[in-house]
């Protein structure tokens, strides 16, 4: 972003990163930046490689090569238990909303920090209930996930991953799994809850969402980043001729 | 029914009744520490681990139970070791329970969607934290009907105690049987394998009727209401 250059170091910074699975090479260097309380959505076709980037940030995929700095430090390429410090800061949430269907919903949210010594029960119980109010779902604290709506579960899962106070929120297809009625109300929480200031990376079709709540739509294709650039720009004039017929084909 | 003969007996098979429950009870208890313990290891990626478990499962499982306790029972003076026939019934019990229990456990495991280890994963929880507190327990709800099953089979199996000299519930009728033949004459066969017949049929129900209760106990939280 224009107005963050040179004033603060990337929050995050991706560079020259390669997955391969075998011969099948995933992606073929990958170089970018985000900056604090910045909001990037990450689009592109099937099999261009977005899901597989926002999953080597989060370490649930090891890295070929190159680096991940997170708050200067190179996080590529860590072990299981340094990466789960890591997973403090970086929350995920994934697209088929795992809840962990054998505990309520305040079981879900305060289980990891609690467990983890991270918060004490009441604390945490606390700021599950305060979160909750937010995503309009006090009233459910008690219930188990297979009582909830798809979209009231996905709400949940956002506020499990807030949970630690993460600096950074990814969002991997949130809505993908969800009937068309319920995406709004999703879409709504989450650009409620990255509006003050949180750091997002979302992988989303949803161009509507990417319009509104993105500061910049970073554009994949074939395990590239072939355009990166504000919404205004991306969906107005694309650069390149792979972008124009994605957004023909997603509007 | 000869219910005078079985009265006369009923201390004789209350005994019996005990060394079945105690062959029942141990080798079950046994078996479902081994199951969990082999079936959580052969879902852990290590080709060397998942062959060496693979092969246990297989050679113990393909072998009927009768042999494999003949096998435990005779054979393992071979190896150094004496079993009383209780011991012997108790040990290949075990066997067969711990390598087919670590079967059911192995799909119980993997039938819980891979997506639950992936966010308890993502939420910085510790490995062996996640497969406690939740990958177990949910493939804990998935096996429980085939468990029961498992355990019907094993207090079956109690009977084979009798081959070897066990006085569990079988030997004791034959015994009770060809008393009174010899005493009385007349084979009261009919009588006490009926009655033996009701006794299993009985302990059956019991244990059914518990392992709904734990399923219903277990399930009410994650049923959608």
């Amino acid at each position: 972003m224009a107005e963050s250059d040179s004033v603060t170091d990337p929050i995050l910074k991706v560079s020259a990163l390669y997955k391969a699975y075998g011969e099948h090479v995933v992606l073929q260097g990958i170089d970018f930046e985000v900056a604090e309380n910045e909001r990037v959505v990450i689009m592109g076709s099937s099999g261009s490689g977005k899901s597989t980037l926002i999953r080597c940030l989060n370490g649930l995929e090891t890295t070929t090569s190159g680096s991940i700095l997170f708050k200067g430090n190179d996080i590529a390429g860590l072990p299981e238990r340094a990466w789960r410090r890591v997973r403090r800061s970086i929350g995920m949430v994934f697209q088929d909303y795992s809840l962990f269907p054998h505990f309520n919903v305040l079981g879900n949210l305060t289980f990891a920090p609690v467990r983890e010594g991270v918060l004490g029960k009441s604390e945490a119980v606390e700021r599950a209930m305060v979160l909750l109010d937010r995503v309009g779902l006090r009233h459910k604290a008690t219930a188990y996930p297979a009582q909830l709506s798809g979209g009231q579960q996905q709400r949940v899962a956002i506020v499990r991953a807030m949970m630690m106070q993460p600096n950074i929120m990814l969002f991997d297809e949130p809505t993908s799994a969800l009937d068309a009625e319920t995406v709004g109300e999703v879409l709504a929480i989450m650009r409620d809850l990255t509006a003050d200031g949180m750091t997002s990376i979302t992988v989303t079709h949803e161009t509507g969402f990417a319009r509104q709540c993105a500061d910049r739509i970073v554009y994949m294709d074939d395990g590239r980043i072939i355009e990166s650039g504000p919404p205004e720009v991306f969906f107005t004039a694309p650069q390149t001729e792979r972008a124009r017929s994605f957004l023909k084909n997603h509007k | 029914m000869n219910l005078g003969l079985i009265a006369e007996n009923a201390n004789f098979f209350l005994k019996a009744g005990g060394y079945a429950l105690v062959i029942f009870i141990t080798s079950t208890a046994a078996s479902i520490a081994i199951s969990a313990i082999l079936g959580t290891l052969a879902t852990v990626r290590i080709r060397v681990i998942q062959a060496v478990i693979r092969g246990m499962v297989e050679l113990i499982r393909g072998v009927p139970q009768v042999i494999s306790l003949f096998f435990v029972y005779f054979g393992a003076p071979a190896f150094g070791l004496q079993f009383t026939p209780l011991q012997a019934t108790i040990v290949s019990l075990t066997l067969w329970g711990g390598a087919n229990g670590a079967e059911v456990v192995r799909g119980g495991i993997n039938a819980v969607p891979r997506h639950q280890l992936e966010s308890a994963r993502s939420l910085g929880i510790a490995p062996l934290d996640s497969l406690r507190f939740v990958i177990l327990p949910q493939a804990v709800r998935l096996v429980l009907p085939a468990y029961a099953g498992l355990c019907n089979m094993l207090m079956h199996s109690t009977s084979l105690g009798a081959l070897v000299g066990v006085t569990e519930l079988l030997k004791s009728g034959q015994i009770v049987i060809e008393r009174a033949e010899y005493f009385h004459g007349g084979s009261p066969g009919l009588s006490i394998y009926g009655f033996l017949l009701v006794v299993y049929f009985l302990a059956g129900l019991t244990m059914n009727a518990a392992v709904v209760r734990l399923e219903r106990r277990l399930g009410t939280a994650t049923r959608r209401s």
